[in-house]
């Protein structure tokens, strides 16, 4: 009994001294795993990851009071959002000496000028994804995003295209066909982007940007919107598997959005300093290098750009060679917002059918 | 005396007994209903949230009260939601039918089976809950996915009578196929426990009086099974109304239901006001479409011998 009574005292001791947790709010496989174990072996601590969806859940957990968080990846506007809401620390730069590695043309951005709560993650091209032999055979036009919009062409593949479950992502895909600025807040250009989504929404069968590319692998998703890391990694798997390739890629002609990631660090984390670290290791040029061979993100550090292979360098869904047609989302104004989020509500739980 | 000290004993004993369950509803159902009714006459936040329920008037700086009632004027003047509410209330009234279709004669089957393998039986209709009702639901993609045998053998039948192919995957049938496999143990159990209590008397004095099978069943069986037939619609019917994960999984852009939006609400648009507002008016309806029900079923004889 006693002996049972010391290995339970024991074993609470391990826990109780066990190393402490570093709570990290990200995206699902969005960071290497090396980087993982590097950060936990150099600090003494776990670094544990809480996933989410996207950055509007996040928003809105965020919102909701949720905290103990040590560092977040928020995408642009969402870090705009953040620092609005009181709810991020403005950075130390002294304590990021790593800061240094990143292109000086991914510093500074509108969302956070000077990046005074905010340093650059990795950036994920938004563009669609599909079906080779079905967009030959069916005459689409890939690298257009009238491939989504335009009904002569979605007539041909009813029910077997998704576009992204992200009111962002949809409107401005569909502002940026029209030749409108992706980031408009006129509502007449808003009024025409959703006339454009309702008149192509009833041949889109799913709004989907979580499993989109287990349909492109399957083969009963022809085309759809979708992220370079989900595209790299459903590539990546069937490479492994010794399946036939048959899922294409391209950027749009009209142009693209890119999902800016950042990290930032919230006023509620317990261990500031920690936080610090873990942001200054993300931006080393290993850990940077590890994250875009393993995930397939675009990232801005120069020396770990230099150290890629050209296999990874030369797609262009992952660093595109035009960056005057990308474009990064802004934040809505709280009027545009509710407006655009009612506006997306109707859209999709409209639904373009009789019951 | 000695009786009312027992009694006050007893009444004692109740109020200990039911202490710990009355607050875990007050604190974890009251409250948080009451919350929702408050929020739902409140003004969406900036960022999220809900607006502060004081504030200056930017034009002419006198303080106001920000109560509203924009948010339920804004669900019962769009279309939209009320497509979604007759929505999930069909979905739900399939399900529930369907589920005791399939239900009913298996959970007869099981009660009327020999005694040694009743609980095996049993035990494989709650097998199915040992594994994550998400993995469930994704092994019926696999199973209606359009490369799947079941998907080759439906569209083979279909080109035989000539018709068009069809996807089975991502589709209203879809849906409700899963809300039917999900919810059909909460059907059979109440049902079994129900049914394993009829005394075999009855039958037999049915049949003595002249009365065939087919009687015994819809005059003895179905009559005194109503409470398990009431108790499993409503297992089925009031979780169904609320469903999204199934929608979202396996449904299609016309197959959204009212949960879909609520979660949207909350987790995306970061409305509270409407994502509250529709909540109060789910809840409400499937509190009025219970009441109605009960009310029907409680004027039928069967009930009332069964309640004996």
């Amino acid at each position: 009994m006693k002996k049972i009574i010391a290995i339970y005292l024991s074993l609470f001791c391990v826990l109780a001294h066990a190393v402490s947790p570093f709570n990290l709010f990200i995206g699902s496989n969005y960071i290497a795993d090396s980087t993982v174990q590097g950060f936990d072996n150099q600090n003494k601590c776990t670094l544990v990851q809480n996933f989410f969806n996207d950055n509007d859940e996040m928003l809105a957990k965020i919102a909701a009071g949720a905290n103990g968080y040590n560092a977040i990846v928020a995408t642009s506007y969402a870090v705009e959002q953040l620092a609005k809401m009181g709810k991020i620390i403005p950075l130390d730069k002294t304590k990021l000496p790593n800061l240094k590695n990143i292109d000086p043309k991914f510093l500074n951005q509108s969302f956070d000028p000077n990046n005074k709560y905010s340093i650059p993650y990795a950036y994920n091209p938004v563009f669609l994804a599909y079906n080779q032999s079905k967009m030959k055979e069916l005459n689409i036009p890939i690298n257009s995003w009238a491939a989504v919009f335009e009904p002569k062409y979605l007539k041909k593949m009813s029910g077997h295209v998704t576009v992204f479950d992200s009111s962002r992502n949809v409107i401005a895909a569909a502002l940026l066909y029209l030749g409108k600025d992706p980031n408009s807040t006129n509502r007449d250009d808003l009024k025409a982007a959703r006339a454009l989504i309702e008149a192509a929404s009833p041949y889109w069968v799913k709004y989907d940007s979580d499993s989109y590319y287990r349909g492109l692998m399957r083969g009963d998703v022809w085309i759809s919107m979708a992220y370079s890391i989900d595209i790299y990694k459903t590539l990546q798997d069937m490479k492994a598997s010794k399946m036939p390739i048959n899922i294409g890629s391209s950027l749009q002609k009209e142009g693209n959005m890119i999902e800016f990631d950042n990290l930032v660090i919230p006023v509620f984390s317990n261990n500031i300093d920690l936080s610090y670290k873990f942001l200054n290791y993300s931006l080393d040029a290993k850990s940077a290098y590890d994250l875009s061979m393993m995930t397939g993100s675009s990232v801005a550090n120069i020396p770990a750009l230099a150290k890629l292979p050209e296999s990874v360098k030369s797609i262009d869904w992952i660093y595109p060679r035009d960056m005057s047609k990308i474009h990064v989302f802004k934040m809505y104004d709280p009027k545009t917002r509710i407006y655009v989020n009612e506006m997306w509500a109707e859209i999709k739980m409209n639904g373009a059918c009789s019951i | 005396m000695k009786n009312m000290g027992k009694l006050q004993n007893t009444s004692k004993e109740k109020l200990v007994l039911s202490l710990p369950p009355s607050i875990y509803l007050v604190f974890l159902f009251l409250i948080p209903t009451l919350l929702m009714v408050f929020i739902a006459f409140r003004e969406p936040g900036d960022y999220g949230g809900v607006a502060p329920i004081f504030a200056k008037d930017p034009d002419t700086g006198q303080s106001i009260i920000n109560l509203t009632l924009s948010g339920f004027e804004y669900a019962f003047t769009n279309a939209f939601i009320w497509k979604l509410f007759f929505r999930s209330i069909l979905y739900s009234v399939i399900t529930t039918f369907c589920c005791l279709i399939i239900g009913y004669p298996l959970a007869l089957l099981i009660a009327k089976s020999n005694k040694k393998y009743r609980d095996l039986l049993l035990l494989l209709v709650i097998i199915p809950f040992w594994s994550n009702f998400l993995i469930r639901v994704y092994a019926w993609m696999i199973i209606l996915g359009p490369s799947s045998g079941l998907s080759h053998a439906v569209n083979y039948l279909l080109g035989i009578i000539g018709i068009a192919p069809v996807d089975l995957l991502f589709s209203s049938s879809a849906v409700i196929i899963c809300l039917v496999y999900i919810n059909l143990p909460f059907m059979i159990l109440p049902l079994y426990a129900n049914l394993e209590k009829h005394d075999g008397a009855l039958l037999e004095a049915c049949r003595d009086l002249g009365g065939t099978n087919r009687d015994a069943f819809w005059q003895i069986t179905i009559p005194l099974s109503l409470p398990g037939i009431l108790a499993g619609c409503g297992l089925v019917f009031i979780p169904c109304i609320g469903m999204f994960v199934v929608p979202e999984l396996v449904g299609n852009t016309c197959s959204m239901m009212i949960g879909n939006l609520i979660k949207q609400q909350f987790l995306q648009t970061m409305n509270w006001p409407l994502g509250s507002v529709t909540s109060i008016v789910m809840t409400l309806s499937v509190l009025g479409i219970s009441l109605f029900v009960g009310f029907i079923a409680s004027r039928t004889k069967g009930l009332k011998y069964a309640r004996k």
